[in-house]
C-alpha cells in the first residue's frame, strides 16, 4: 500500500506539507463517529464489494472465514490499507471490520499504525464510537461493556447449545411419534448402532480406508492446482490452455464425472479422482487468484535487493498467496469429503464407508445408515481441522529462521 | 565497504507514448558525495530511480560507475514485509550469517526497543519509513537511493534519522530526494535540479 494511498487522515496532510491542526483532527474523528454510528452496524457483501472490490460470493465467504478464524493484525492492516488506498473512508473502513467481527478499538487502533489515522483523528473517532456505544447499551463504563460484553458470549453460546438440543430432541420426538425404524432412526438408536459399529474389527479399517481415499484426492488436487496456479502465473500460453479445462470442470455435472470415471479408472479408484478432479478447479483458480495479488512494489523491493527465488517466494507471495489458500482449502476439504462419500456409494470400492452406507440401504438399516454418516461428518471434521492446522503453521511469517545461523528459512 | 567510483549519468532519455518523462538528464555523482535531488511533482524523479534501479529500461543514455543490484534503495512507499518484525524486515536483506544481535542494534538507533519484536503491520508510519531506512542502510552496497526520507518525520527524530544515514553511510554515494531545501544543509550534501540537469 503506497503512502499516497492514505488520503484519509494524518499521513495525506503531512505529505502535502500542510500541518494538521489537533482541532481539525478532532473534528474530522468525531465526524467520522457519527457516520459509523454504534455498534453493530455492519456491511453486506454487496457493499464491500463496492468498497474493497472483491466479488460479492468471494466477500461473503471472507466475512465467514474471517469470523471462524479472526483476522490477524497484519492481515486486518493490509485490509485497512487496501480500503483506504481506495478512497475509503475511516467511517467505512470501521464498519468493513465491524462486519469482520472486529471491535471497534482494536479497527481503529489498526487504522492508526496503518497510518490511515492520525493520533487526535483516532482518539477523537474512538471516543466518539465508544459515545455512541454507550449510549446504543447502556453501560457506563468500559468495564461495564467488557461484562456485557462476556454475558452476550456466554448467553450466545447457551443459545446455540440450546438450539442443537432442541433440533435433537425433535429429531428424537420424530422417530418416536413415527415409530418405524425403516424410516428414520433418532438420535439414541443412532448412537446405538454407532457403538456397535465402533466395536467391530473391521470398523477402523474401513474407516481408515475411505480417508485414505479421499485424503490421497484432495492431496493430489491440492499439489496439482498450486503447481498448475504457480505455472500458469508464470507462463502466460500455459494459462491460456488451462482456464478452458478448468472451466470446464467447474461446469461439468458430478454425476457426468462419475459415469466417466467409472468407465476410466474403475470404481476402486473412483472416490480418489473424483475428489480430485472436483476441487481441482477451486484450488488453481483461488491460488491464481493470489499470485495475481502479490503487490507489484513488494515485487520490486525483492528484485532491487537481489532477494533468491527462494526469499521471494517466502517473503513476497506466500504471504498473498496463503488467505486465499487457506479459504480455497476449507471449502475444498467439505467438498472432498461429500463427493468422495457419494462416490463410494454408488461405486462401492472394498473396504469403504459408501459400502457399509449402500449395505444398510438395502438391508433397510436406517439405525446404520445414519451411524455411518455421523462417521463420515467426524471423520470429514477431524481431517478439516488437520490440515487447516497445517495451513495455518504455513502461513506463520517464518521470520524466526533470519539470522539464526542455520538460516534455511531465509535461502 | 565495496569500491565506490563516480556515477555518471548520460542523456538518460524515457518516454511513455508522447509524453517525455525523462529528456537527456545529465548528470555525475562524485564517489562518496552526498547529493539531494530537488524535484517536483511528476518532473520524473521516479522514472529515474527506477532506470537507476533497473526496474525500468531507458529509450537512450548510459550509466556508467553503477549497476541495478549496487543501489540500495528506500522507496517512496515503506515496501516493508508486514507479518515481519523490524528487525527480519533487515535481516531479508543481509547477507547470510548476519547476526540479528548486530541488525537489532542497529535498529535501536532510532526505533524504540519495543518496536523491534512487533510486526511492522503495528508499527506507526514513522517508525515504518525508519525500518526502510536502516533497510537501505544494511544492504551490501556502493549507492545509497533514498525517496523523500524524512517524510512524515518531527525535527527531532528527523535529526536522529540524519546522524544515523550520514555515520552508517561508511563512504557511500548518497542521492536522496526531498522537497525541503534545509535538508541540503541538514546533510551536507550538494543540490541537484532535475528540472536544470535535464536537457
Amino acid at each position: 500500500m503506497s503512502a499516497q494511498g492514505r488520503g484519509a487522515g494524518k499521513t495525506g496532510a503531512v505529505d502535502a506539507g500542510i500541518p494538521a491542526s489537533a482541532a481539525d483532527e478532532a473534528a474530522r474523528g468525531e465526524a467520522w463517529a457519527e457516520a459509523a454510528g454504534a455498534p453493530g452496524r455492519v456491511l453486506t457483501p454487496a457493499q464491500i464489494h463496492d468498497m474493497m472490490g472483491v466479488d460479492e460470493a468471494r466477500a461473503a465467504q471472507m466475512i465467514q472465514m474471517v469470523r471462524q478464524n479472526g483476522l490477524p493484525d497484519d492481515q486486518m492492516a493490509f485490509m485497512v490499507r487496501t480500503a483506504a488506498g481506495k478512497g475509503a473512508t475511516p467511517d467505512r473502513i470501521l464498519a468493513v471490520m465491524r462486519t469482520f467481527g472486529a471491535a471497534d478499538e482494536r479497527a481503529i487502533g489498526v487504522m492508526r499504525t496503518s497510518g490511515v489515522l492520525g493520533d487526535e483523528e483516532a482518539d477523537a473517532f474512538l471516543t466518539g464510537v465508544r459515545a455512541l456505544a454507550v449510549a446504543a447499551t447502556g453501560a457506563a463504563d468500559d468495564e461495564g461493556a467488557a461484562a456485557v460484553a462476556r454475558r452476550e458470549k456466554c448467553l450466545g453460546l447457551l443459545k446455540r447449545a440450546g438450539i442443537i438440543l432442541f433440533w435433537f430432541a425433535v429429531w428424537e420426538v420424530a422417530d418416536r411419534l413415527i415409530g418405524n425404524r425403516l424410516v428414520l432412526a433418532g438420535p439414541i438408536r443412532t448412537l446405538e448402532a454407532l457403538a456397535a459399529q465402533v466395536v467391530k474389527p473391521n470398523f477402523w479399517v474401513i474407516s481408515l480406508a475411505s480417508t485414505a481415499r479421499i485424503a490421497v484426492g484432495f492431496l493430489m488436487s491440492f499439489t496439482a492446482g498450486v503447481l498448475l496456479a504457480l505455472v500458469a502465473y508464470r507462463v502466460r500460453i500455459v494459462r491460456d490452455f488451462v482456464d478452458p479445462i478448468i472451466s470446464l470442470l467447474r461446469t461439468l455435472p458430478i454425476v457426468s464425472f462419475i459415469i466417466m470415471l467409472l468407465i476410466w479408472v474403475g470404481p476402486q479408484n473412483l472416490t480418489m479422482f473424483l475428489a480430485f478432479f472436483i476441487v481441482l478447479s477451486l484450488i488453481y483458480t483461488n491460488v491464481l487468484s493470489g499470485f495475481e495479488s502479490v503487490d507489484p512494489q513488494m515485487l520490486e523491493m525483492a528484485r532491487v535487493f537481489r532477494f533468491s527465488p527462494w526469499r521471494t517466494f517466502m517473503y513476497v507471495y506466500r504471504p498473498a498467496v496463503m488467505p486465499f489458500l487457506a479459504s480455497s482449502c476449507k471449502i475444498s476439504l467439505g467438498m472432498s469429503w461429500k463427493s468422495g462419500i457419494m462416490a463410494e456409494v454408488l461405486a462401492m470400492p472394498d473396504p469403504s464407508i459408501g459400502k457399509q452406507m449402500n449395505t444398510a440401504r438395502t438391508f433397510l438399516n436406517t439405525p446404520d445408515l445414519f451411524a455411518w454418516t455421523v462417521v463420515v461428518m467426524i471423520l470429514s471434521l477431524a481431517f478439516e481441522k488437520l490440515f487447516m492446522q497445517l495451513v495455518k503453521f504455513a502461513a506463520q511469517p517464518w521470520g524466526g529462521p533470519l539470522g539464526r545461523g542455520a538460516a534455511k528459512g531465509g535461502e | 565497504m565495496e569500491l565506490v567510483e563516480d556515477v555518471r549519468i548520460e542523456g538518460l532519455r524515457k518516454s511513455f507514448g508522447d509524453l517525455d518523462v525523462l529528456r537527456g538528464v545529465t548528470f555525475t555523482l562524485s564517489a562518496g558525495g552526498v547529493y539531494c535531488l530537488m524535484a517536483p511533482s511528476g518532473s520524473g524523479k521516479t522514472t529515474l530511480f527506477k532506470v537507476l534501479l533497473g526496474l525500468d529500461a531507458a529509450d537512450a543514455g548510459v550509466v556508467t560507475g553503477i549497476a541495478p543490484g549496487q543501489i540500495a534503495a528506500m522507496f517512496q512507499e515503506e515496501r516493508l514485509c508486514e507479518a515481519l518484525t523490524p528487525v527480519e524486515n533487515v535481516l531479508l536483506v543481509c547477507p547470510r550469517g548476519t547476526r540479528r544481535a548486530r541488525v537489532r542494534s542497529l535498529l535501536s538507533r532510532i526505533l524504540p526497543e519495543d518496536s523491534l519484536d512487533r510486526p511492522v503491520s503495528q508499527l506507526s508510519g514513522g517508525m515504518r519509513r525508519r525500518v526502510s531506512l536502516a533497510r537501505a542502510v544494511a544492504y551490501p552496497s556502493r549507492m545509497l537511493l533514498l525517496d523523500e526520507p524524512f517524510t512524515g518525520l518531527d525535527a527531532v527524530t528527523k535529526q536522529r534519522v540524519i546522524d544515523f544515514l550520514l555515520s552508517e553511510r561508511r563512504g557511500r554515494t548518497m542521492l536522496v530526494s526531498t522537497h525541503a531545501e534545509g535538508d541540503v544543509a541538514l546533510l551536507g550534501g550538494e543540490k541537484i535540479e532535475l528540472d536544470r540537469v535535464q536537457g
